[in-house]
Formats: C-alpha cells, sequence, structure tokens
C-alpha cells in the first residue's frame, strides 16, 4: 500500500556531524611561486626577482614596409600588327627596384614571414610566356622564377594573371644587379610568344605586359648592411607585482643586489643611458629613484661578431647593493612599478664595417635586471592580501564552525583577517578578525624555531553559505611583524606554518 | 466443476476448511483472486517510515524517539503480491476420481533488511556525538521480484494441493555490509571507515515489469489434514542471467581532511579529494547465478468449540538471512452461519507483537471473501511498527 504512493517530495532531514576539513604545512615556497624564491646554503631565503626590458628590441632598424612595385615592359617595335611565331621572343629587359627603407642601407635581407604577391597584365593579343626572374630572391639558392602564361589581350580588356609566394626562409639580396649597391632588388623579364601557342601573336608596337610586385607583412630574421646612426629614447614601466602580490607596511631590509646586465647580439655598437630608474609604490603615492653613478653612466656596448657558427656577443653588468647605492631604501617603498627611462645610440662612432652590420632578430640588445632580497629582515604591520574569486554556488544546508589549530613556526607574528564581499567589493561578512598568530621562539640554531600554537573558530552559518556565491570573493589579509621595532628576523627554509581545520555542523541530507 | 484460485496468502482460508461443503456444492471451477501488502519492523514505527518513503521532514525528536526504541539489531520486511489461481472439478486426475487440476499465475515482491542500532545512530543523527567511538553500521537489504506460472492437482476434498511452478525473475538486488565500522578519532583528528561487503545486481540494463532477468522454477503445496494445515511457498531457485553483478568491497579508509599544503599563493583551486577514494572504486564481477526464492514453511491447527467459537494458531518460517519464526493466534466467533470474525495476534517473524483482525464470508451459493490485517494499529497510529492487508476473493463458476 505504501508502496503505491508516490513521492511528493524529497525526505529530508538533520544530522550532527564532525569531520576533519583540511589540514597541510604552509611554508614560504607555498605563498610565493618558485620562479621568485631560493634558498642560499646556509637555507635561508632569498626573495629573486627578475624583469627583462623589452623596449630595448631594435628591430625596428631593419623593418621592411610594405612595398608595392609596378613594372611596365613596352614591344620594342613601332606600328604593326606583327605576325610574330610561338617561341619568339618579344621582350628581354633587366631592372633594378629600390626598396623604400629609410636610413639603413641593407645589402641583405632573410625573411621569416610575408609574401610577394604579382599580378601580370597582358594588352598584347596573342599567347605569351612571361618569364620574371628575381635571381637576388632566393630559397634554398633556388632564385624565384615567375612563369606565367598569358592569354590574348587588348589595350581595353587586357588579360590578368596573379599569383603569391611565401617569403618565408627567403634570402633576398638587396645588392642590385651590380652586386655593390644597397636596397635594390634586381630583376629580368622575358616575354615570348607561347611556343605552344596555335599560331603567331598579332602585336602592334606599344604593347606592353605590367607587372605588380608587392612585399605583404615581410617580416626579417636577418639583415645585413648599414644601420645608420640613430638615438631611440625608450621608457619602461615593469610591474613588480604579478605573482609577488607587494605587501603593504614597513620592511625593513638588511641587504639587496641588483644585477643589471646589458647584452648586445646585434651587429652594431650602442650606447645605452639610463637616465632615471624609479621605485613608485602607486597606493602611497610615493617614489623613491635610484641613486648610483655606475649604473647611471652611459654604458658601452661594443658590436656583437657573427662567427659563421653563431653570435659572439658583448656584455656589460652593473652591480648595485646597499653599499654603493641607496638600494635597500629603494625596495623599501615596497615599489609596485619600477620605471626606466633614458636612450640608446646605434653606431655612435659611424660606419666601421663598411656596411657589414647585421641583426638577428631573435637575439637583439637585450637587457635585464635581477634583484635578491635575502630574507633577513624587520617587518611591521606588512600586510599581504589577496582576493580570491569565488565560483560556483555551495549548494549545501547547514550551521556550524569550523574549528583551526594552528602552528606558527616563523619568527614573526601574523594577524589575520578575512571577509567575504559581494560583486561591488562590499563586505557581506567577516569570518577572521584579527586573529592573532605569535612569533615562534627562536633557537640557537637558525633553522630550528619553537612554534606557536593558536586555536580560533570560524563560526559557518547558513547566511554565510548561501551568500558563496560566483562572482563574490574572498578577501584574505595577513598582517606580518617582527616587533615594535621592525627588529631584523631571518627567514629559513625549514619555517612554515602548520593548521589543521574540522569542521562542525548541523547539515541537512535530502533524499530525493 | 473448475475450480479457480490464486494464492499469496498461501492458507487456505479457515472457513474453507469449516464449510468446506459449501465451496464443493458447485458444479465446474473456483477462481481465486487473492492480494497482500505488507509492511513491519522490529523497531521504526510507520509515519517514521512513511516520511521516508513519502518525502517529507523528519524532525530531531522523531528520529531521537526512533532511536531510542531500538534494539541493537533492527529487522524489517515487506512484501506485496497478488494472483489468480483456477480450480477445476471436473474429470479425474492420474484415475482419481478426487484429483483435479489447477492453474496459478502471481507477481510477488519480497523485501527484507536488518541494520544496526548504530547505523540508523550515524545516518539519521550523524557523527558529532560520537567523537571517540566507534559505530557499526553494518546492514543487510534484499529486494526480489519475480512472476510464477504454475500448474499442479488439487484434493477436491481437503482442498490439499500440489504445484510447479515456471518462475521468472523480474529483479534481484542484495547489499550486505558485514562490516562497516565508522570510527570519530578523539578531537576529530581523523575518521575510519573499515568495510566488508557485497552488493549484487540482477541485470541492470532492464527494468520494469515482468521483464526477464533470470528464470527457475518454485514447488508450491499446500497439505490439508483435518484441520491442520501445512504449507510451503516459493520453494525453488532462479537462474539470474549472465548480467548477474557481484561488488565485493574489503578495505580501510582512513579521512584526515584535504592535504591543501600545495596550494600556491591561495588560489583559490579546489583541492582535488584525496586519490584514495578511488579504492572504494570496485569494478564488478558478472556471471549466471543460481539463488534461491524467499520460501516460506507453515504450520496452522484450526479448532472449534461449540460450532461458533473458534481459534487457531501456528507458525510461520521464512527461508532469509533475517526472519524470525513468527507465530500466530486468532480466535473469533461465527456469529452467523457462513461468517466468521476474528482477532489475530502474531509475534515474530519481522516484527513484534501485533494484533490484527480478519472477517471472512462465504455465500452458500459460491462466493467467498477473506478481508483482514495481522497489523490494525498500523492503519489508524503512526507509532504503529507495520500494518498490512490481505483479499481473497473466489468464485464458484
Amino acid at each position: 500500500m505504501l508502496f503505491a504512493c508516490r513521492r511528493e517530495e524529497p525526505t529530508r532531514w538533520n544530522v550532527d556531524v564532525a569531520a576533519p576539513l583540511a589540514f597541510g604545512n604552509l611554508s614560504l615556497e607555498d605563498l610565493v611561486a618558485d620562479s621568485l624564491l631560493y634558498a642560499d646554503p646556509s637555507g635561508l631565503w632569498h626573495l629573486a626577482l627578475n624583469y627583462s626590458l623589452t623596449e630595448f628590441d631594435v628591430d625596428s632598424l631593419v623593418a621592411i614596409p610594405d612595398t608595392s612595385i609596378e613594372k611596365i615592359f613596352e614591344v620594342p617595335l613601332v606600328g604593326g600588327p606583327y605576325a610574330i611565331p610561338p617561341g619568339q621572343e618579344i621582350i628581354n629587359q633587366d631592372e633594378n627596384t629600390a626598396l623604400a627603407v629609410n636610413n639603413v642601407q641593407l645589402k641583405e635581407v632573410i625573411a621569416k614571414g610575408g609574401s610577394l604577391e604579382y599580378a601580370v597584365k597582358s594588352y598584347v593579343n596573342g599567347e605569351l610566356q612571361c618569364i620574371y626572374s628575381l635571381p637576388g630572391v632566393s630559397l634554398n639558392g633556388v632564385p624565384v622564377v615567375i612563369d606565367v602564361h598569358t592569354e590574348p589581350g587588348n589595350q581595353f580588356y587586357p588579360y590578368e594573371l596573379t599569383g603569391s609566394i611565401d617569403l618565408t626562409g627567403h634570402r633576398i639580396d638587396l645588392t642590385g644587379g651590380n652586386g655593390i649597391g644597397y636596397n635594390e632588388i634586381f630583376s629580368n623579364l622575358v616575354v615570348k610568344v607561347d611556343p605552344l601557342a596555335a599560331g603567331p601573336a598579332q602585336v602592334f608596337g606599344g604593347d606592353a605586359i605590367e607587372i605588380l610586385l608587392t612585399f605583404k607583412e615581410p617580416e626579417v630574421s636577418y639583415a645585413r648592411g648599414y644601420f645608420g646612426q640613430h638615438t631611440y629614447d625608450f621608457g619602461q614601466s615593469v610591474s613588480v607585482g604579478g605573482d609577488l602580490h607587494m605587501p603593504q607596511g614597513t620592511l625593513n631590509l638588511e641587504s639587496a643586489a641588483l644585477n643589471l646586465r646589458l647584452t648586445n647580439a646585434v651587429g652594431a655598437d650602442a650606447v645605452v643611458n639610463f637616465g632615471t630608474i624609479r621605485a613608485i609604490n602607486s597606493a602611497a603615492n610615493d617614489y623613491v629613484l635610484l641613486n648610483n653613478p655606475e649604473i647611471l653612466a652611459p654604458v658601452n656596448l661594443t658590436r656583437a661578431f657573427d662567427t659563421g657558427n653563431g653570435i659572439a656577443m658583448n656584455s656589460a653588468e652593473v652591480l648595485v647593493n646597499q653599499n654603493n647605492s641607496n638600494l635597500t631604501n629603494f625596495l623599501e617603498l615596497l615599489p609596485d612599478r619600477l620605471v626606466f627611462t633614458g636612450s640608446i645610440a646605434i653606431n655612435p662612432l659611424g660606419n666601421l664595417t663598411d656596411g657589414n652590420d647585421f641583426i638577428y632578430t631573435d637575439r637583439m640588445l637585450e637587457a635585464g635586471i635581477a634583484i635578491d632580497i635575502p630574507l633577513s629582515l624587520g617587518m611591521k604591520d606588512l600586510v599581504l592580501s589577496d582576493t580570491i574569486a569565488l565560483s560556483g554556488t555551495a549548494d549545501l544546508v547547514a550551521n556550524g564552525r569550523l574549528v583551526c589549530t594552528v602552528d606558527n613556526y616563523f619568527p614573526f607574528s601574523v594577524s589575520l583577517d578575512c571577509q567575504l564581499a559581494d560583486e561591488q567589493g562590499q563586505v557581506l561578512h567577516t569570518l577572521l578578525s584579527g586573529v592573532a598568530l605569535p612569533p615562534a621562539q627562536i633557537t640557537t640554531d637558525p633553522l630550528i624555531t619553537l612554534g606557536a600554537a593558536s586555536n580560533f573558530e570560524i563560526p559557518v552559518t547558513q547566511a554565510l553559505i548561501d551568500d558563496f556565491r560566483e562572482g563574490r570573493s574572498l578577501i584574505l589579509r595577513a598582517t606580518l611583524s617582527s616587533g615594535e621595532d621592525a627588529d631584523i628576523v631571518r627567514i629559513y627554509k625549514p619555517q612554515h606554518i602548520a593548521f589543521f581545520v574540522k569542521a562542525y555542523a548541523e547539515t541537512e541530507i535530502e533524499v530525493k | 466443476m473448475l475450480v479457480t484460485a490464486l494464492s499469496v496468502q498461501a492458507q487456505l482460508p479457515s472457513l474453507w476448511l469449516l464449510e468446506r461443503d459449501s465451496l464443493a456444492a458447485g458444479n465446474c471451477a473456483i477462481i481465486r483472486l487473492d492480494g497482500a501488502a505488507a509492511l513491519q519492523t522490529t523497531g521504526i514505527d510507520m509515519g517514521f517510515v512513511r516520511t521516508l518513503l513519502l518525502g517529507g521532514y523528519l524532525d530531531d525528536a522523531r528520529i531521537d524517539k526512533t532511536f531510542e526504541r531500538l534494539h541493537e539489531y533492527t529487522y524489517g520486511g515487506a512484501g506485496m503480491g497478488a494472483g489468480i489461481g483456477l480450480y477445476s472439478m471436473a474429470g479425474r486426475v492420474l484415475g482419481h476420481d478426487d484429483l483435479g487440476l489447477h492453474v496459478r499465475a502471481a507477481h510477488v515482491v519480497d523485501l527484507h533488511g536488518s541494520m544496526r542500532k548504530s547505523a540508523f545512530d550515524l545516518a539519521f543523527r550523524g557523527n558529532a556525538h560520537l567523537e571517540g567511538q566507534r559505530a557499526d553500521a553494518g546492514l543487510f537489504y534484499q529486494q526480489t521480484v519475480f512472476q510464477k506460472y504454475g500448474i499442479g492437482v488439487f484434493s477436491r476434498s481437503s482442498m490439499s494441493e500440489v504445484s510447479l511452478s515456471f518462475v521468472n525473475g523480474q529483479s534481484f538486488e542484495r547489499l550486505f555490509a558485514k562490516k562497516a565500522e565508522f570510527t570519530t578519532y578523539e578531537g576529530v583528528d581523523s575518521l575510519k571507515l573499515d568495510y566488508n561487503a557485497t552488493y549484487m545486481s540482477s541485470d541492470t540494463s532492464t527494468r520494469g515489469f515482468a521483464v526477464s532477468e533470470g528464470q527457475g522454477f518454485s514447488l508450491d503445496a499446500s497439505f490439508n489434514i483435518g484441520l491442520v494445515s501445512i504449507t510451503v511457498q516459493h520453494l525453488g531457485l532462479v537462474r539470474w542471467n549472465s548480467n548477474f553483478e557481484t561488488y565485493a568491497y574489503d578495505s580501510s579508509y582512513v579521512w584526515n581532511g584535504f592535504d591543501i599544503s600545495d596550494i600556491a599563493s591561495l588560489t583559490g583551486d579546489t583541492p582535488e579529494i584525496d586519490q584514495r577514494l578511488d579504492s572504494l572504486q570496485v569494478s564488478p564481477t558478472r556471471g549466471a547465478r543460481w539463488l534461491p526464492l524467499p520460501a516460506t514453511a507453515e504450520i496452522r491447527l484450526i479448532s472449534m468449540f461449540r460450532k461458533q467459537v473458534y481459534t487457531e494458531g501456528g507458525i510461520r518460517l521464512r527461508y532469509n538471512l533475517v526472519g524470525l519464526p513468527e507465530v500466530f493466534a486468532a480466535a473469533g466467533i461465527k456469529p452467523w452461519k457462513h461468517h466468521l470474525l476474528c482477532v489475530r495476534a502474531t509475534a515474530g517473524g519481522y516484527g513484534r507483537l501485533r494484533a490484527g483482525i480478519e472477517y471472512q464470508w462465504m455465500h452458500p451459493g459460491g462466493t467467498f471473501l477473506r478481508l483482514g490485517t495481522d497489523n490494525a494499529p498500523g492503519f489508524v497510529s503512526e507509532w504503529a511498527r507495520g500494518t498490512g492487508l490481505f483479499l481473497t476473493f473466489a468464485k464458484i463458476i
């Protein structure tokens, strides 16, 4: 009888559940990306920040713009019509065509992309064979030859034929027909009556063949020539945040090092002149200029040499630390940006190579800075914060609490705050407010600290669970302090926070 | 003369024995229809079961009260059946004038199970109050659904009968958790589950009324010697087909929480459930299997005093892991000729002592009706631990 009835609603009841929820150890490795952290032989953590200054790229020197070349070749006859038999040559003409590049004298280029598009128009009343040779444009030593067969045309309705050649990997000789010029492409056009034509072509004097060549989006992988004398200003802003989530508060650094490395892989001399290097804390609306005479002096970078098997590069390094600069003050600002300004001069002494400067565009003038900060530091109210975007919803009916046990093995205190915010950033719930984790006790062995235990609870209400949904965010904040005077403490690899979280909750079971 | 019958309640109705002349007065056949449904537990009341099955909210008070009433083991069973039978009074069988042929068809659903008190505690009250304790959540559950199509002989004089049936196995399911120990360690530092269980299921690719997932046979017999009846029902086997699946679980799992040490920078990634949970995934073994039907055996003794006071008593045995021997007794009167009204008392089986009521009426023209229940309070009280109804209708045609 009971089984004959249909279920009209789910069966629900509440159970009181107690379960371990999560555990683990959080070391600095877990909080900071591996690429930003290393331990020295003593076990002391170092923060390693590396940035590339991409504004130093000089491939624009040898960039070839889109270029269209239109050539008209006329039949060298007068009057007509002349019946020209199959196989008879009508035009045979050489040409040098200049590429529109500015302020450089290129002799040779190898392309890594782009195309050569061509269009052939015949106004001749006959079937023709047009052989347009570009002996200076070759792929693996084989010159480009455009060999097309045209149908009869006339002055009003020319016969037109188009095509395209992928330039990737092509070597382009820009020394022209005599082999000593620059920025010139040599070509040869032969037009004859198609040997396979059914009959003779009817040719008038003044009949023409038009050829339109277009270099479309050519990309250069290698160039040789004289690159000229140029001076570029640069200004680049580098974000220091990103993976690190730069903190706010008071930081007291014992030491730090900044290594500026400049490498010249271009076959042209260069001089780099840093005008300013500025650390900016946007939140505090403050900045500090790096003050080091060496790094602010012109840095000469001798040209690289092409050995045939590779490039022999030349480098210059400038090492800045707390002894020769204000680097610790520079970094204690807790910058979110570093801004570099200055200039680069190419070939400051002119054409010293008789037009044999070179560039491989995958290796050019490179600049990078490496900042090394030993985590021997003092902190006062140093705030690390992160915002976690929530995804999905918690389909759960429960009321209870999370019981957390934490052992802090770091030699500094931590104050934890956690809030749930809505889509507009308004705080809906405060999960943790100033929960204090006292510092570990330091022993005579710097690698061993005695953990300090803390216990606290996080109430988990149904209202809180209901507010955990997509679009909302969890704001986490940890405030670090190593004493009232930001006393110097050292952070070693074994130090960590051990935690264990268990849940006590009344939750609803639903059987549908 | 033809007689027809169905038997879900295996016994021959007592009034048939007491007034067999009336029944046999017909000419050709008796057609008999039976239907029965029953649900019985040793500890869980009908209000609770009703909410569990039909939906609704089980409040803490009801759960706690039910829990307090439970003994270490709780047994339960349910059954439903309907059938039709035809008893032929014409002709001779095997050269005996007293023997007749009968055919029958029936649909039977049998469910039974048992549960440790701790299993109920964990399922309905949680584990928060079990900190530092181990709960044994062992349980057993079996469901068999089948149809029978039988032919047999019966005695016109005693209405004793023997039949052999072809059985169509519709579905079979069994969960047997011999061990399911759930430990909540002190301080809730970890949870541990030790389990040793077997789950069986017939072909899951087909479901529905009268689908065939197995075939077998059943022997049913009822002997009436004077006012003593001995009945055997569903004595047989079914060979479930090659898609029959058996899952065996025997392992131990400890839960310490998610290890989230590797979550760098608290990026909000969802921690993956410990790979050890994979150990809960067990591949089944498949293959045809012979399994017995839920057979029952029963002895009943009827007696009359002064032609008006009726009594009966007996015992019923079930061939399964759960059902205890069930004893029953009834007392009643025949207020008028052809009418029997009695009250029943039953103990054992899937329940404790319960009271029932039954009415039988046999019209001299050849119509018979029986209506009753083994557990009358189940119709009016949600605190009763069972309910049920049985109905028999027969007519001489």
